[in-house]
């Protein structure tokens, strides 16, 4: 049990350590050797001065002058990460597989419908049977034979033709935006692993479906070439 | 003392410029004002996380939520009390965020040396290691007071208790630090050893 002496040596030590430099501190540092207790009292004292003292020389720095600056640019509330995070997850929250689907199926049909429509024998004329009759002298009094060129030339023609053909890349862009999202969606697999197309149970694997759908499509859905670019 | 009050007048004066020029969005202001206060922000959210990554995140979210409130700085008082209670306050909710999170090993107190530890860098550590496990209000007490030189009564304003309250807690807190520290077998520095006191006093 600590005397009297110990008792007020303990709340002077508990003054001093409230004191950022004590008055009484070589008085207290001699007072220590006086028993066991004010020698353990003291030692605690000194235990934490010491650490203090070491821990305040080796602070810790950090330079955040940059981080800071940067996060500050960015607009309050919106981290770049979570906004990321964020995009992606509605995204795909947004546009569940089963739509992205029905668009690509859709945006298949319409492209094969124009397509049809564009190049349909009542729409394009036959330069066959043009030729045919011009060489058969058919037709006097009726409406003269057309040339081919002359007839990729007829602005009506031209104009439809145009339109379908804006419509079919246009389409055939959207598709594959559709088709891309679903091929996104397909789980990434190592590329320097060569990947089999089907695994050992047989069943397809989809980095594979994925690889062959990406090339279906910058097949089908390249850009049509102009003259200038053919020649 | 007529120094100090100068030095304490020309430094608010100073914090008041330089908080309009952050305001104005002054981008040499922005970077003099983090560049002035990383010091005590970044050593506060270390000492009271205990862990490199998460001071240097909470000390950079500190900076981003005092500059776009500067508005609500009261330019009649220093900046540095106002900045340490937004760092006090981002630390608290990062070690209550850190309480629902498993943790990681990094955290673990490494096992006690059996060896008396003297050495000046053990005793950082050890000391780091102690703050650790202490209770959050105690250790907020103890950095705020012996880290940050910010008196009793200044510590009760910005953690919103009575400057007695702030006093039990700080007593708490070292008599706690001390006892861990004696647990690990650690040694005060030589200046403050009982042989040197002896020595001196003979």
């Amino acid at each position: 049990m600590p005397d009297s002496n110990s008792k007020q040596y303990a709340r002077r030590l508990r003054d001093a350590a409230l004191d950022r430099e004590p008055a009484d501190a070589r008085e207290l540092r001699a007072e220590a050797a006086a028993g066991p207790t004010n020698e353990r009292l003291w030692r605690r004292y000194a235990l934490l001065e010491s650490a203090v003292e070491v821990a305040r020389e080796r602070s810790p720095q950090a330079d955040l002058r940059l981080a800071v600056l940067a996060e500050l640019r960015v607009p309050e509330g919106r981290s770049p990460l979570g906004q990321t995070a964020t995009s992606v997850a509605g995204r795909q929250a947004g546009r569940p597989v089963g739509g992205a689907r029905f668009a690509v199926v859709a945006a298949a049909a319409a492209v094969l419908l124009l397509t049809v429509l564009a190049f349909s024998p009542e729409r394009t004329p036959d330069p066959s049977t043009n030729s045919t009759n011009r060489l058969a002298g058919k037709g006097q009094g009726e409406e003269p034979a057309v040339d081919p060129q002359e007839a990729v030339a007829d602005p009506k023609l031209e104009t439809l033709l145009a339109d379908a053909t804006s419509a079919y890349v246009g389409l055939a862009r959207e598709t594959r935006t559709a088709f891309a999202e679903v091929a996104a969606l397909v789980p990434e697999i190592d590329a320097s692993v060569p990947a089999p197309l089907v695994d050992e149970s047989g069943d397809w694997v989809p980095s594979s479906v994925r690889d062959g759908v990406d090339r279906t499509l910058d097949f089908l859905f390249e850009p049509p070439l102009d003259d200038a670019t053919r020649t | 003392m007529g120094t100090e009050d100068e030095t304490e007048f020309v430094s608010v004066e100073e914090d008041v410029q330089l908080a309009r020029r952050c305001r104005d969005g002054d981008e040499s202001a922005l970077l003099h004002f983090v560049e002035r206060f990383q010091g005590i922000v970044f050593g506060l959210c270390y000492r009271m996380l205990g862990h490199r990554q998460d001071a240097e995140d909470t000390a950079q979210e500190v900076f981003v939520r005092a500059l776009r409130s500067l508005h609500t700085w009261d330019g009649e008082r220093p900046l540095k009390p106002w900045l340490l209670a937004i760092a006090a306050n981002r630390c608290r909710t990062a070690l209550g965020k850190r309480a629902k999170r498993p943790t990681p090993t990094e955290f673990v107190v490494p096992p006690a040396v059996e060896e008396s530890r003297g050495n000046r860098d053990d005793l950082a550590e050890e000391l780091q290691l102690a703050l650790d496990e202490l209770r959050e209000d105690y250790r907020l007490c103890f950095e705020l007071f012996h880290f940050q030189d910010c008196g009793c009564e200044e510590i009760g304003q910005m953690l919103g208790c009575p400057p007695g309250t702030v006093k039990t807690w700080l007593h708490r807190a070292r008599r706690e630090l001390a006892r861990f520290l004696e647990r690990r077998g650690v040694v005060p520095h030589a200046r403050f050893q009982l042989e040197a006191v002896r020595a001196s006093s003979s």
